[in-house]
């Protein structure tokens, strides 16, 4: 079942911007009131490499895609547009939860955010993939 | 003849193997005889006659024998006579005993200080009372306001009392147990307001730890500033009671008791505790708030 690729990469988009924005406040308002102490720029040091080759990659779609009409009638099959969309939204939780389950563990949120790298480096690796592949597998309308 | 000669060589051949095989027995051997002088080989015969008797001998004084044998075997090629192993023990058993760990002297810079009344040690202005009764008052003090653990050491003519570090609030009040005695900041009950407190703020904690020092010489304090986790051995490498050798000791007029308090923060979750230097409260604060001046006062 093909869907449209533009309404695809629009919600895409949409949640990509909403969930990378989220982050970008908590941890903006966390460093400002000190949360990290000193170390804020380790903070941000792991926040920015999650998500922002991921934004690259659709700010640099969405510019190529810009004045090509040909975007509005392609289709894109419907069961990639879903992997894509769960996959971006799992990963982005799963990001925020490093921040949001820091009150609840013993460990101090610079470890827990460290080794949260372990998981969320491979599952980057996927959710890039699927973006990747979600973009290039487009077929006609 | 082909014969006789083979059996000729076999049997040489053995012979010379044989001599071979003995030879290197030999050598395997004898190498402690041959390069060991015989004085030397000689001087550790004596080992047995402590092995022998190793029922009167306490335990400590077994393992030492051990340890100092090759002292012995040593010295005596150097000529010198050995000192008996006997007296090398006794020599070594002898300190620990009676030793007092010293207060580091002059004490570390402290976050803030006070001087506790003489009256509040002493029953009457005239009574004549002993070291030993002055911690027996400090320490009843402490007991009331919790401070169940502390350690002694020896200071110039009189003692120093160290307080177990405790987690306290900006104010100087005692954190309720057992976050008190945890060095991790105390995050509270669970609730939305504590959830986004501790989400977003830096949270930072404050220690202390109060070292009572009784002594009849007027003293400074050094430059220096101790860590939290230098203070924090304090506890472990003191006494845990006033040697008999100092509470004997009359406190005298001249004497005078101070408290010093070492206050740490710890600034956030990412960051070391540091010394705050000076406490924004003064040491009298800090004893009032911890209720130990009401306690001496009683």
């Amino acid at each position: 079942m093909q869907v449209s690729l533009m309404k695809c990469k629009k919600m895409l988009t949409t949640l990509w911007f909403i969930g990378s924005g989220f982050l970008f406040i908590l941890l903006l308002i966390q460093a400002n009131l000190g949360h990290y102490g000193e170390k804020a720029n380790e903070a941000w040091g792991w926040l920015l490499p999650t998500i922002m080759p991921t934004l690259m990659l659709i700010i640099g779609v969405l510019v190529i895609d810009v004045g090509n009409k040909e975007v509005e009638t392609q289709t894109v099959d419907r069961f990639l547009f879903i992997l894509s969309f769960i996959l971006s939204l799992v990963y982005l939780v799963g990001v925020a939860s490093s921040i949001l389950f820091q009150p609840f563990t013993s460990l101090i949120p610079l470890e827990l955010m460290k080794q949260s790298n372990f998981w969320l480096g491979p599952f980057q690796g996927l959710v890039s993939g699927a973006l990747g592949a979600f973009f290039v597998k487009r077929k006609q309308g | 003849m082909g014969i006789k000669k083979i059996t000729l060589f076999f049997s040489v051949l053995i012979l010379i193997i044989s001599l071979f095989i003995s030879s290197c027995k030999g050598k395997a051997e004898s190498p402690r005889t041959l390069s060991a002088p015989l004085p030397t080989m000689a001087k550790p015969v004596q080992v047995p006659n402590f092995l022998k008797k190793p029922k009167e001998a306490p335990p400590p004084v077994m393992e030492m024998e051990y340890k100092t044998i090759p002292k012995v075997i040593k010295t005596s090629q150097s000529k010198e006579a050995p000192p008996p192993i006997a007296e090398m023990v006794v020599i070594k058993a002898e300190p620990t005993v009676y030793e007092i760990p010293q207060f580091p002297w002059p004490p570390p810079k402290a976050s803030a200080s006070t001087n506790i009344p003489q009256e509040f040690l002493r029953k009457t202005e005239d009574a004549e009372i002993t070291l030993a009764e002055v911690d027996l008052k400090l320490t009843s003090a402490l007991e009331k306001c919790g401070y169940y653990e502390k350690s002694y050491f020896g200071v110039h003519d009189g003692f120093a009392l160290v307080t177990r570090l405790e987690q306290i609030n900006p104010d100087g009040t005692s954190i309720d147990p057992p976050d008190r005695w945890s060095i991790k900041v105390k995050s509270g009950n669970f609730s939305l307001s504590e959830y986004i407190k501790a989400l977003f703020t830096a949270n930072p904690g404050h220690f202390r730890i109060i070292v009572f020092i009784c002594t009849p010489h007027p003293f400074s304090q050094t430059e220096a500033s101790v860590s939290r986790d230098e203070a924090t051995i304090w506890l472990a490498s003191g006494l845990n009671k006033l040697p008999k050798t100092i509470g004997v000791l009359k406190y005298s007029k001249d004497y005078s008791s101070t408290a010093l308090i070492y206050e740490f923060e710890k600034p956030s979750y990412n960051e070391n505790a540091k010394t705050k230097l000076p406490s924004d409260l003064s040491g009298r604060i800090h004893l009032e708030k911890a209720k130990i001046w009401k306690a001496l006062e009683e």
